[in-house]
């Protein structure tokens, strides 16, 4: 395997009194497209400043591209950070052209690149508008443009699809797609985490500034594995006595609309209990229950851990401080 | 470098290149001039002042009632237009000496003659009659008369309006040159108790114009001093001439090299000022474009967008570099537009070039100084009103300057013009105005020394705003302290 795009060593960030970032290791495969989830204030754009050298770490290393610190490969990761803006009274084209420019790309060959790309996310006109004439998605759109406008090898999305209407996320997710494919190395942090399940081969979960997640998909959903079996019996059908008394169910509980779970020993095999299950009563349909990412996440994330917990625990400025850096 | 280059680029185009700043900084002083000018205009232009007449009492107990008779004759309305058409005359002859007369008609010069007689202040006397007084008793009721607005006036004069000095042997003897307004004191004193100062007593109605105020005031004195010269035993026609006549002088300047030229004293003492104005606008200007602008940025949240291009170092640098050149830009435009002015004027070997050079360099201490401090008030707030309570600083090295101009300016040897050439958020504007005066110059290690010591505090100041700037950009929320601030200082 390659030298990871990024690398955290014991990063540890305070902020007066709070820890944003407590003792965190990190190693984002060089051509993975990582998921960053968290609760809102687990530390997830702190961490992501720290990456990009805004905020530099109290303790620990970081190595981003195999360099020191993100300073020396800045021209190589493009970032869009969740407070984006635009300058509002400038020209989208201008705009661009400016951002290429602060990256180091030639100007020349700037110009076709934004026109394609602009006609790409579906903004052919826009180039001579100012950026205050555009909609919210189409403003998130050129700065996506903004990011990857220098054909960065590592690109860090902050919250990427808040405030994109369905359509304008599909296209986004293509898009995140076809850089993935291109073998470019992406994370993008998000709340929405079917997304996340979707697209990502790999998800970090920080929490409290720890990392309480860092695997593939499949290894996470493998070590949080239920082992559940869920069927759907035919109306009226008797099943409770007879699946009860298969072996390997410890116990059963209602779900949803007529939906049944049954609960299986950690050693059972959910194979031999499905087939046992069709044999001996009518059912709709069975199957076995996969742990979703929202499973795991509200089972490893407590109510209290939210920010919003947070900012009513801590008072005054000090509190708001910590939070807004 | 590269990447300073190209935000210092855009920060000068958004900036210099639009029509907001040729509205701001070239349009607008020049209206502001054009509305000054139009204003004074107007100002003569409605001179439609109340005409002077009615009744004026006067209780004159001087010797033959002479001046009684005098105001009468000058405010008869018969020598009045006498004097008018004198003026006229004279108006007439100048007007067609101009170069203009030549492309005007005859009925042209007489609608533009009509047109500034108001101006010239002729037709502005109507009838006016004086009321001789015989005692005190008509005086008192006068007063009562004044008041209720049947007289316009009212005067008292006498032989004590009309007493002679006294002179002294030495006073006889000695040529005396009043240019110390302590020794004309002192004479004024020497005459004694005995010997008042000639007086009238002069009451006028409420609503009475100042202007004729003081043409009835000047009359009564103007004659109470021919009289006096008169008894003097001088010619007053003579002394009058004599008067009008002062030797003109021809001042001229011999320098260092040899050169003789004409001397411009008067204007000479203006140059400390206009080159502490100029460094002064130049300078504020592109601070607050520095703060607005950073403003901008952080409001709209395009900052961290930046920020992941550039570092918050390299950004501050272009900054400054960018809105310096805007300042610069200012600079460059007024003292090209003084420089032509003077040239036009003749003025231009009064102005040290020398001087020019060295402004530039302390503009760049005044600006970065400055600009410095509002970079980092700009990062640190999100709004512009929370920029005040930080302001403080700023509006203390903005304020100095004009406080030390006139202590400068009038002493620019001191003790304290040096102390303050080695403040540095004064370092700038003292040096300007110590260097525009010839007559106290200021040797080279000086002004060697003081750069050094401006780019030292410059350098502190960068400093500490980089570290507000670096923490601030990134925070939003409820604005920093003072307090806050030093922590940052102190953390970062």
């Amino acid at each position: 395997m390659s030298d990871p795009a990024i690398l955290i060593e014991g990063v540890t960030k305070r902020f007066r009194d709070k820890v944003a970032v407590d003792r965190l290791d990190l190693a984002v495969p060089a051509g993975s497209l990582c998921g960053f989830l968290g609760p809102n204030g687990a530390g997830k754009t702190t961490t992501i400043r720290m990456v990009m050298s805004i905020f530099l770490p109290d303790e620990g290393r970081i190595s981003v591209l195999g360099r020191k610190s993100a300073i020396e490969s800045k021209d190589r990761i493009g970032y869009l950070p969740e407070e984006r803006g635009v300058y509002r009274k400038m020209k989208v084209g201008e705009f661009l052209t400016y951002i290429g420019t602060l990256k180091g790309v030639d100007r020349k060959p700037l110009s076709k690149w934004i026109d394609q790309w602009l006609d790409r996310v579906g903004l052919p006109e826009v180039r001579k508008k100012r950026c205050e004439e555009l909609s919210k998605g189409m403003q998130q759109k050129v700065q996506f443009l903004a990011t990857i406008i220098h054909d960065p090898d590592l690109i860090i999305l902050d919250e990427p699809f808040s405030g994109l209407d369905p359509v304008n996320a599909r296209l986004l997710n293509e898009l995140i797609r076809e850089l993935h494919d291109a073998g470019k190395t992406i994370i993008f942090s998000t709340h929405v985490l079917i997304q996340a399940e979707q697209m990502c081969d790999r998800i970090f979960m920080i929490n409290g500034g720890k990392k309480i997640l860092d695997g593939t998909v499949d290894e996470i959903r493998a070590d949080h594995d239920p082992n559940t079996v869920v069927f759907e019996p035919s109306p009226g059908a008797d099943y409770e006595s007879t699946v009860r008394s298969i072996p390997g169910v410890y116990s059963l509980s209602m779900g949803d609309r007529g939906v049944v779970e049954a609960h299986l020993d950690n050693d059972a095999d959910p194979r031999s209990v499905m087939r046992t299950i069709v044999e001996r009563i009518p059912v709709r349909r069975v199957e076995v229950r996969r742990a979703t990412l929202e499973d795991i996440f509200v089972l490893l994330v407590k109510p209290g851990d939210s920010e919003d917990m947070l900012r009513a625990a801590l008072s005054g400025r000090a509190g708001a401080e910590a939070l807004h850096a | 470098m590269r990447k300073i280059f190209a935000a210092a680029v855009r920060e000068y185009r958004t900036t210099a290149l639009t029509p907001a700043f040729l509205i701001g900084a070239v349009i607008l002083p020049v209206a502001i001039w054009g509305i000054i000018a139009a204003v004074a205009g107007l100002g003569l232009l409605t001179g439609e002042k109340a005409v002077m007449e009615g009744r004026i009492a006067i209780l004159d107990e001087s010797e033959d009632q002479l001046f009684f008779k005098a105001l009468t004759a000058h405010f008869d309305p018969e020598a009045q237009r006498a004097r008018d058409e004198k003026r006229r005359e004279q108006i007439q002859e100048l007007m067609d000496q101009s170069p203009m007369s030549s492309m005007m008609s005859e009925e042209e010069k007489q609608r533009a003659m009509r047109m500034a007689a108001p101006l010239l202040g002729l037709e502005r006397i109507g009838e006016i009659v004086f009321e001789p007084l015989e005692s005190e008793e008509q005086f008192n009721a006068a007063r009562d008369r004044l008041g209720a607005g049947e007289l316009r006036a009212l005067i008292r004069v006498g032989e004590s309006t009309l007493i002679l000095p006294e002179l002294t042997e030495a006073e006889q003897q000695e040529v005396i040159i009043d240019d110390d307004p302590l020794l004309q004191q002192a004479a004024a004193s020497r005459q004694g108790p005995m010997q008042s100062k000639p007086t009238f007593r002069f009451a006028h109605a409420e609503d009475l114009d100042s202007d004729h105020v003081r043409a009835l005031r000047s009359a009564v004195a103007q004659i109470a001093q021919n009289e006096r010269f008169r008894r003097a035993g001088m010619d007053v026609a003579m002394v009058r001439a004599i008067d009008r006549s002062q030797p003109e002088p021809q001042t001229t300047v011999v320098t260092s090299r040899g050169e003789e030229r004409e001397s411009r004293a008067e204007f000479q003492r203006m140059m400390p000022f206009i080159f502490m104005m100029l460094l002064f606008t130049a300078a504020v200007t592109g601070g607050q474009y520095l703060l607005m602008g950073t403003l901008e940025e952080k409001g709209s949240r395009v900052m961290e967008v930046l920020l992941s291009a550039i570092s918050p170092m390299q950004l501050l640098i272009a900054k400054l570099v960018g809105q310096g050149l805007v300042g610069l830009t200012i600079l460059v435009m007024y003292t090209g537009l003084g420089l032509l002015l003077a040239d036009r004027f003749n003025l231009l070997q009064l102005i040290p070039m020398a001087q020019v050079g060295w402004m530039v360099i302390y503009f760049l201490i005044a600006y970065a100084f400055l600009g410095a401090m509002m970079v980092a008030v700009g990062a640190a707030v999100t709004e512009i009103r929370e920029a005040q309570a930080l302001y403080a600083p700023i509006t203390f090295s903005m304020i100095l300057p004009f406080v030390l101009m006139f202590p400068i300016i009038e002493n620019p040897a001191s003790i304290w013009a040096r102390i303050f050439s080695y403040f540095p958020p004064t370092t700038p504007f003292v040096m300007v105005m110590r260097l525009s005066q010839p007559a106290y110059p200021v040797p080279l290690w000086e002004i060697l020394a003081t750069i050094v010591v401006g780019f030292a505090g410059v350098v502190l100041v960068t400093i500490a705003a980089a570290k507000i700037f670096r923490v601030g950009v990134l925070m939003y929320g409820k604005p920093p302290s003072m307090l806050t601030l030093l922590k940052w200082l102190r953390e970062a």
